[in-house]
């Protein structure tokens, strides 16, 4: 991924050694860009290849080590055999799916609600350093308020419902991506916003023209993080609000002796998340490689 | 404060009296105060600076005397404590939301996920005026980076992306033309060969142009006009008329006069004062 530098040599340019220079400029572009891709796209597969590895084997090594009774503790094997070869097994695959798309579908909300909300917010403190003066120290003390400790008071304000979700799995996305995007808005070139306000833009122009393109890389970063996220807080407010997806199926899995459908759905739902986590780092890879600076920053 | 005209320069006839009517950059009494934590630090003290229109006037002065403040102001970027500033008979917030000025700093600030030509269209998006493809293009073969339309910044060297800079200054057609140490971070020899780029595209444009650096070989061989400036408070110390004949060929970098001036200057510059310079009350 290097950077093609060249220089167009005595001013001005012959047209023909110029026009041959920028071509080969293209065409290193155009390589460095798809080896970029390959290169993240490399980097991500390998660490899911290499951390489902290392799941299993500690799966395997935890049951052994603390010797736990096979009734409750289920190994890799039994999970297999418990969605694919159990008399039962198309059955319990079906409900399990059921409920992992559920808890897919009410992360999805959370995670855009919650960057959104976050989006909005950390453009208002960006534009006002009073606002974020005022509303950053309170921000980051509710940060600090046990989600678990406030659901059932949400869940009695916002019902047991999608609008329960939302608020739920929101929070969880909503704190750490407001610090990712608002360093990311920050993170725009001085230089570059004075340029658009000396050619009479406002602060809105920078915003749109150097600001929100410049926060890109960090929307993706608070993505990586918060995705994950997403899914925890959906789970949550399946268990303790809505009653419905995997966060709800598996505290009944519990509650009726079949661990079998316990820990399938801890699988499914890490399986899954581990896949979304692969797909963010693929998207972020295609879109960064594509909006110029993360390849040459590295080289 | 007692209003003190700039030194004229000693040995140097003052400005012919065209040549300082203000048509360009006129600047009166200007006066500029940063707070600082609890107090206070005035930056520029009674700066006074009057060009005619067209004309190519240069701020030289050691690091932090405020050079940057004033171009900073007349871009309408700062508000002056005190004092008038006009360009082109304009206060600089009308100048700038009538898109009447360009400008280019030493960090090129050019947007990396736009290409040669897209960073060049910038102000054209900003100020809301029609993107021409043919102006654009000929802005870049002005300055020479024909063929480089679509590269990334990323990909082209220092000197090249100062060069998108200019060419991105220019593209509003601009009454006036800042410009703060725009081959400042730049080698000698490149340096050298931008300004002589820029006197010719300045020479086809005749833009009023005012330039920031700390070089005086640069300052020389491109102003008509050079405004030596002090620190603490920053002032204009001394005011030199360049009177070496237009246009201005590399061969000059070698005659007497240019040698005399460059003397001139740095003789101002680090004695901090003109020779000649009256005392000036302060406050």
């Amino acid at each position: 991924m290097s950077t093609a530098t060249v220089d167009a040599g005595a001013p001005p340019p012959p047209p023909s050694p110029a026009a041959g220079a920028a071509a080969v400029a293209r065409g290193r572009q155009g390589h460095s860009v798809a080896g970029a891709i390959a290169t993240r796209i490399g980097r991500t597969l390998l660490s899911v290849v290499a951390s489902t590895g290392v799941i299993i084997g500690l799966w395997y090594a935890f049951i052994e080590v603390f010797d736990l009774n096979p009734l409750v503790a289920k190994d890799p094997q039994a999970v297999w055999q418990y969605l694919f070869t159990v008399p039962d097994a198309a059955e319990n695959r079906d409900v399990i799916l059921d409920g992992l798309w559920h808890t897919l579908g009410d992360a999805a909300v959370g995670y855009a609600v919650g960057t959104v909300a976050a989006l909005g917010i950390a453009i208002a403190f960006v534009l006002s350093r009073s606002v974020e003066q005022a509303l950053m120290p309170v921000a980051m003390m509710l940060r600090s308020v046990p989600l678990v400790a406030m659901t059932p008071l949400l869940t009695l304000i916002f019902g047991r419902g999608l609008l329960a979700v939302s608020v739920i799995a929101g929070i969880v996305v909503f704190f750490p991506s407001l610090v990712n995007l608002v360093f990311g808005l920050r993170s725009a070139s001085s230089a570059a916003a004075d340029l658009v306000l000396a050619y009479g833009g406002g602060p809105f122009t920078v915003l749109r023209k150097v600001s929100l393109p410049s926060a890109l890389p960090a929307l993706f970063v608070s993505a990586r993080i918060s995705v994950p996220s997403a899914v925890i807080g959906a789970l949550l407010a399946e268990w303790l609000a809505t009653g419905k997806g995997l966060g709800y199926l598996m505290q009944r899995s519990q509650q009726t002796f079949d661990y079998g459908g316990v820990w399938a759905a801890t699988v499914l739902i890490t399986v899954a998340s581990v896949a979304i986590y692969a797909l963010v780092g693929f998207v972020e890879a295609v879109v960064l490689a594509r909006y110029g600076p993360a390849p040459s920053r590295r080289a | 404060m007692a209003p003190a005209m700039p030194a004229t320069a000693p040995g140097l006839a003052p400005d012919p009296a065209g040549a300082s009517d203000g048509s360009g950059v006129s600047v009166a009494g200007l006066r500029k105060e940063f707070r600082m934590g609890r107090g206070q630090v005035v930056a520029l003290e009674d700066v006074n600076l009057s060009t005619a229109a067209g004309s190519f006037l240069t701020l030289i002065g050691p690091s932090g005397c405020g050079k940057s403040t004033v171009l900073r102001i007349l871009a309408d970027l700062e508000a002056p404590t005190e004092g008038r500033v006009l360009v082109h008979g304009e206060a600089p917030a009308v100048a700038r939301r009538a898109h009447h000025l360009g400008i280019a700093f030493q960090d090129s600030a050019l947007l990396p996920w736009r290409s040669v030509e897209a960073n060049i269209r910038l102000p054209l998006e900003v100020s809301g005026m029609k993107a021409d493809r043919l102006v654009i293009s000929d802005l870049i073969s002005l300055v020479g980076l024909t063929g480089f339309e679509r590269a990334r910044p990323a990909q082209l060297s220092g000197g090249m992306r100062q060069r998108v800079a200019i060419a991105r200054a220019l593209v509003v057609e601009p009454k006036v033309l800042l410009l703060d140490e725009p081959f400042g971070a730049l080698d000698d020899m490149t340096r050298q060969r931008l300004n002589f780029e820029l006197l010719r595209i300045w020479s086809e444009r005749a833009t009023t142009t005012v330039l920031v650096t700390h070089s005086i070989p640069e300052a020389v061989i491109l102003s008509d006009t050079v405004a030596v400036m002090s620190a603490r408070p920053g002032r204009i110390a001394a005011r030199v008329t360049i009177d070496l004949p237009r246009p201005r060929t590399p061969e000059m970098l070698r005659t007497a006069r240019f040698h005399e001036l460059h003397d001139l200057l740095s003789t101002v510059l680090f004695s901090g004062a003109s020779p000649g310079e009256p005392a000036q009350a302060s406050g």
